[in-house]
């Protein structure tokens, strides 16, 4: 998980870790989905050289066990899509989280609905481990969420604007009306003259 | 018959209507008919000279709808001169106005901005300035913006997107923007205001419905909830947008036109509407429960253009509104409501096209049940201002006709010179003396004379404009006309959006829009110097502007002429001798916005969304959000993401693209697609250099 990773930023770059994806017989493949992944993060503002090398190994590493698991063998190709994916749905989660749990509830009782972050790689690069604290944010960081956390649109009340019925024409202007009254004139200049 | 003649004079009821509005009301009415009566005894009397023939015969109908039509202008800008003059307010009896300013917290009110394929950075700069001015008042918290975009173009819908992005991330939470995109345009802006009334309008107790390009100063906004809470039977306030921020040389005659003459004329027209006003579709603040209660706009029966959905929906929801018995006014006395106007006449014509089809949809209207007479006359106006056009055409043509039918020398004999002269006199009087009145208001208007620059350039300027007006009212007459009849003949226009950048006309598309009018010109003023030539003196303001319409619209499209005008202090208007604050705040965001620009042309927004993380997130996030994702077919799906693959993300067609954005799941696809298959040498920080695999 991507909270796995240590937090601790060091002024020296600690020694990789081998994993089963990074060894000396490693396919090009799983270099291709890390060089990916790590570029992918780096576009979200992540800027920490550990925590991209470290998130990038574990995501590619896990790409590659669940592309063994559905394939059967490793393709390059699927494993770099599997690797990006998995990659867009943690960092999306983690933002997701971070953003519900700094969003306060709309003025006046209006209740916040889908919150975005603006510019939130200006805030990973502020912040390069406020993704791995994503449930239980460092209050600064929460803070600058706060402030920033806006609502793409307030809570939908629906109700329904019905149409106005279809105009009639006033009676004068209607041909039934001077027929109706061509009609009544008959009748009263019959009854008058008397012929049925 | 007689209840509608006896509600005409009494409109409102007992207890809302005051005496003297139905005063006014009754007066300018007696002194329409009055003059209309004297006109055309006099005009009888000239084609009774040689003897009524059929043509002549014809005339008199159309003289006596034509004049009454121009008298009842006049009239009514006199009175307007007249109240200003005697230092009346045409509604002083309103208890809204003099209500004291009471600190009570102000009603929740939505700020609207419905868009369709306008200029992002221009949008979003407007609402920035009015976030600014609201925040300056200290009535923030009142007011929450909406921007609600009806875009189809799919980078511009992007640029949207960023733009608010930036907005927000900019104000941070002190002040509530919201951005919503309707997949589907029902029903255009009448129909994207519903929506909002639908999902959001039980939280709102007002809503002030804007334009693209309308600014409003924070003091006026926080007046208009003010007098809304004040009075509760108020449904709909208009405050009239006066235009400004352009510099063309026609833009600068209507800014000038509009600032100087508009203010008798309110006058006049609210001393005579009063409760039963007009809603003008933007800058005015409406009572959300009973507009969408009331106003749901009606389908008309038949089929377009004359039947079918209503376009020009302003006019109709106000008249919706005095029916179910709101009071609908105008806030003549609230400045600080601006708004844009077309720089060119081409610009102009083509507004004017899109409202021509809608208001002679409301021609049904006028004879429908229900409607209170005010809102009538209304709806009969917004039709007259384009019907007038072929009637004054076939008027012109009937007239020469009849001259000809009784021989070349009935012009020429001295008491039919002199009656025709003094009725020309007396028109012409009636049509060019309410800019006169105008200038004469100015003597009671010290301070408004000192912002217009003084007298030089108010005179200078007012006769340069009347000039202007004449020599371009023939040529509008044959837009117009061509307008009527097109419609009547069935044909719809596309309602695009309104062109709002400042280009000079080319000798090109001069030639093109403004040929045929030339050619119009020639060839009337051909016939009437051959067959009439007594007649041509008589028509020759007409053919004038026709001959030289493609000269005059190059001209009055000029950008640089428009600009040397100003500098010498010709039509001028007191925004531009001293910039409000919110003209000045919204430069202010313009300028920024434009420095600051460093994210990827308009046409490079779809790479980057199918690209960067974080703008593909923000993307889906909004689908999500507003409801509006619109799940595409798989197999154009996947035909595009082969077409992504061969030639790369630039390589979609519109359609397409519009398509992608709208289905979060092929957006999603595509985006692990792209960025799987990327092999980037980076140039920079964010920016990728792709090549595909």
């Amino acid at each position: 998980m991507i909270n796995m990773v240590p937090a601790k930023k060091t002024s020296t770059r600690e020694p990789r870790v081998a994993t089963s994806t990074s060894t000396a017989n490693a396919s090009l493949g799983s270099v291709q989905a890390r060089y990916l992944v790590a570029e992918y993060l780096r576009d979200w503002g992540l800027r920490d050289p550990d925590i991209i090398a470290a998130e990038s190994r574990r995501i590619v590493d896990q790409a590659a066990t669940e592309t063994l698991e559905r394939h059967g063998t490793i393709v390059p190709r699927t494993l770099c899509a599997t690797a990006i994916h998995l990659t867009m749905a943690e960092v999306e989660a983690a933002i997701a989280s971070m953003a519900a749990s700094s969003c306060r509830p709309g003025r006046n009782g209006l209740p916040a609905n889908h919150a975005v972050v603006p510019h939130i790689a200006r805030l990973l690069m502020e912040f390069p481990d406020a993704i791995q604290h994503r449930d239980r944010p460092p209050a600064k960081l929460l803070q600058v969420l706060e402030s920033s956390v806006t609502s793409i649109v307030p809570h939908p009340y629906p109700r329904e604007m019905l149409a106005q019925p279809s105009t009639r024409l006033c009676s004068l202007f209607r041909v039934r009306f001077w027929a109706e009254l061509c009609g009544r004139f008959r009748t009263w200049v019959t009854h008058r003259v008397g012929v049925s | 018959m007689l209840r509608l003649l006896r509600w005409s004079a009494t409109g409102w009821s007992s207890e809302i209507e005051t005496p003297r509005y139905r005063r006014v009301r009754w007066m300018l009415l007696a002194l329409t008919i009055l003059s209309t009566l004297a006109v055309l005894t006099l005009f009888v009397n000239v084609l009774s000279i040689n003897g009524i023939n059929a043509a002549e015969a014809l005339l008199i109908p159309l003289f006596t709808l034509l004049f009454s039509w121009i008298a009842f202008s006049f009239w009514s800008a006199a009175w307007g001169l007249i109240l200003v003059l005697g230092g009346k307010n045409p509604q002083e009896e309103d208890a809204s106005t003099i209500l004291p300013r009471v600190s009570v917290p102000l009603s929740r009110t939505a700020i609207l901005m419905p868009i369709y394929n306008e200029s992002p950075t221009d949008v979003f700069s407007g609402v920035e300035a009015m976030l600014q001015s609201v925040q300056a008042t200290g009535q923030a918290e009142t007011f929450d913006f909406f921007v609600l975009s009806d875009t189809t173009d799919p980078d511009i819908w992007l640029e949207e997107e960023q733009a608010w992005s930036r907005l927000v991330s900019d104000c941070g939470t002190k002040q509530q923007v919201f951005y919503r995109r309707r997949p589907r345009n029902i029903s255009r802006k009448a129909g994207n205001i519903a929506d909002f009334c639908c999902r959001w309008g039980s939280q709102y107790e007002y809503m002030i419905v804007l334009d693209a390009d309308s600014v409003m100063e924070g003091e006026t906004l926080v007046e208009m909830v003010r007098r809304m809470d004040a009075d509760p039977t108020l449904g709909i306030l208009q405050v009239p947008p006066a235009p400004v921020n352009r510099l063309s040389v026609f833009a600068r005659l209507q800014q000038f036109a509009s600032r100087l003459y508009s203010d008798i004329l309110i006058q006049g027209f609210c001393s005579w509407a009063q409760f039963d006003s007009n809603y003008w579709g933007h800058n005015a603040i409406i009572r959300v429960e009973p507009f969408t209660q009331h106003c749901g706009l009606p389908v008309l029966p038949g089929k377009a253009p004359l039947g079918g959905e209503i376009l020009s929906h302003d006019f109709v929801e106000a008249a919706l509104m005095a029916r179910a018995g709101w009071k609908v006014r105008l806030a003549h006395d609230l400045g600080g409501s601006y708004e844009e106007c077309p720089t060119t006449l081409l610009d102009f014509a083509k507004r004017d096209q899109r409202w021509c089809q809608g208001n002679m949809q409301h021609i049904r209207l006028i004879f429908s049940e229900g409607f209170r007479p005010i809102s009538r006359l209304h709806l009969t106006m917004g039709a007259m201002a384009y019907v007038s056009a072929p009637l004054w055409l076939l008027f012109m043509v009937l007239s020469a006709l009849g001259m000809w039918l009784d021989g070349d020398s009935s012009g020429a004999e001295p008491s039919w010179m002199a009656g025709a002269a003094t009725i020309f006199g007396i028109t012409m009087a009636m049509l060019l003396l309410p800019k006169f009145f105008s200038v004469i208001a100015l003597f009671k208007q010290p301070r408004r004379l000192q912002e217009f620059g003084g007298w030089d350039n108010v005179v200078g300027s007012a006769i340069f404009e009347t000039l202007v007006s004449i020599a371009v009212a023939p040529i509008m007459m044959l837009f117009h006309t061509r307008f009527v009849v097109s419609t009547l003949l069935g044909q719809k226009v596309t309602w695009n959006a309104q062109n709002r950048g400042e280009e000079d006309i080319t000798l090109g598309e001069a030639l093109l829009v403004y040929g045929p009018h030339t050619l119009a010109g020639l060839l009337s003023a051909g016939v009437m110097a051959v067959f009439m030539p007594s007649l041509l003196i008589w028509f020759l303001p007409v053919v004038f502007g026709l001959i030289l319409s493609v000269p005059l619209a190059m001209t009055l499209g000029n950008v640089r002429l428009g600009q040397r005008l100003a500098q010498q202090g010709l039509l001028l208007i007191p925004e531009e001798i001293a910039s409000p604050r919110i003209l000045y705040l919204q430069q202010q965001a313009l300028a920024a916005r434009e420095r600051s620009h460093d994210g990827p042309p308009r046409d490079k927004l779809f790479d980057s969304v199918l690209i960067d993380p974080s703008f593909h997130a923000l993307h889906r996030n909004i689908l999500h959000a507003t409801e509006s994702n619109v799940p595409a077919p798989k197999e154009q799906v996947q035909a595009i993401q082969e077409l992504i693959e061969r030639e790369g993300p630039s390589a979609v067609p519109r359609d397409a693209r519009k398509m992608i954005l709208s289905d979060a799941d092929a957006l999603r696809r595509i985006h692990i697609q792209i960025r799987s298959q990327v092999r980037f040498p980076r140039t920079g920080q964010g920016n990728v250099e792709m090549s595909f695999s």
